[in-house]
């Protein structure tokens, strides 16, 4: 690798070239055609050169590829085989675990099935017991509230009995009170109008006396006695001296 | 116009009816004497009232003053205090002078005194009287009235 970078780095560029004809001092036509036949016949020596050594590098390097690579494949090879050994240990292997796992599990599962079994059991006649315990207590419960309520029951009923005694008698008191004075305004209704009753028949009395009267002497009462009935009047009159 | 006019006028008039019946009479009379108008038929009283007043009443009266002093006349009786005389019955003439007499016999200082009299059948018999605003009832309606209970209680003790 270092001989072929060193070659490929002595190979001149364009630009190479082109910096070497511009170094060099203007010549005359002949002497520059010339050295750059001179110049592009080393150029090409060198590339062929340099060509030479590049395929014989590659040969080389292909048989050391080659034989890398069959000695990678026989490694390969053996690795294989090792693994496929190891490979039919392990499954030879986990087979055997796998089965004792699956006793295992068994008698696990039964183990569980068992426990379970027996829990459930045990629930059972827990919740059984607790039902009867509960039933005994609500029985009990029961029996209870039903005296509770029995007298409570008793004691609204005498309460009410106590209750609807006063109201009644209340209410009696009441009714009596308002019975009086409903006849006391009756019997001052009654008075009242009795009295008016006989105002108007006192009223109508004198009213009646007056008619009476206003016929009676117009035609009984002479006119002298008309006129003395004035004079009388006017010697009251004198008398009080109203027009004295 | 002399009282002695008014007084003249006066002396037999009693009341305010006759007072301004007496002064129709006395007008028509001055016109037919002094204005020749013609006279009308003429109660006997008032041509005996007209004769009663004498010539001496009409001798200050001439065709000049005729009418003033019929309405002086007029004015002097209208400012004259009345006695308002409410009664029963319609009284004659007559009586109403009687009734006058009385009346300035008695209101001595009050002269030429005139009634007003007012006619009210619901005071059954006596008078009422009105004399300055004030009105007192002597009838036998206020008897009666006052005497109501009395009388109701008579009426009731005879019921019994």
């Amino acid at each position: 690798m270092s001989i072929d970078c060193v070659i490929i780095d002595v190979m001149p560029t364009t630009f190479d070239i082109i910096f070497i004809l511009d170094s060099i001092p203007r010549l005359p036509a002949v002497v520059a055609g010339a050295v750059l036949s001179v110049f592009l016949v080393l150029m090409v020596y060198l590339n062929y050169t340099k060509k030479q050594k590049q395929t014989s590098v590659l040969e080389t390097n292909q048989q050391k590829g080659y034989g890398i690579l069959q000695s990678a494949i026989k490694k390969a090879e053996a690795i294989i085989a090792q693994a496929e050994l190891t490979g039919i240990k392990v499954s030879a292997q986990s087979k055997l675990q796998t089965k004792d796992l699956e006793e295992m599990y068994l008698l696990s599962v039964k183990e569980t099935m068992r426990q379970s079994e027996q829990a459930v059991r045990q629930s059972q006649e827990e919740v059984k017991a607790y039902v009867l315990r509960l039933g005994s207590q609500a029985e009990k419960s029961t029996s209870q509230n039903g005296e509770m309520l029995k007298q409570q029951v008793n004691k609204v009923f005498e309460t009410f009995e106590e209750n609807l005694s006063a109201f009644l008698t209340q209410t009696q008191q009441q009714s009596t009170q308002a019975i009086q004075l409903e006849m006391q305004a009756a019997r001052g209704l009654i008075e009242t109008y009795k009295q008016q009753q006989f105002h108007l028949v006192d009223e109508n009395v004198v009213a009646m006396l007056e008619r009476t009267l206003s016929l009676v002497l117009i035609k009984k009462l002479s006119f002298k006695e008309h006129v003395d009935l004035v004079y009388e009047a006017l010697e009251k009159a004198k008398e009080e001296k109203f027009f004295v | 116009m002399s009282n002695a006019l008014l007084g003249i006028f006066l002396a037999n008039t009693y009341s305010t009816y006759q007072a301004r019946t007496r002064l129709l009479v006395l007008k028509q009379h001055l016109e037919t004497r002094f204005f020749n108008k013609a006279q009308g038929s003429q109660d006997p009283a008032n041509i005996t009232w007209l004769q009663s007043l004498g010539e001496d009443f009409f001798h200050e009266i001439n065709q000049m003053n005729a009418y003033q002093v019929l309405g002086n006349l007029e004015k002097e009786i209208k400012k004259m205090s009345t006695l308002t005389l409410f009664i029963a019955f319609s009284m004659p003439d007559e009586e109403v002078n009687r009734l006058g007499v009385w009346l300035r016999m008695v209101m001595i200082t009050r002269p030429n005194l005139l009634l007003e009299i007012k006619i009210d059948p619901n005071l059954l018999a006596g008078c009422a009287l009105s004399w300055k605003g004030i009105y007192r009832d002597y009838s036998l309606r206020q008897r009666i009235e006052t005497n109501k209970e009395k009388i109701i209680a008579n009426l009731k003790n005879y019921l019994k």
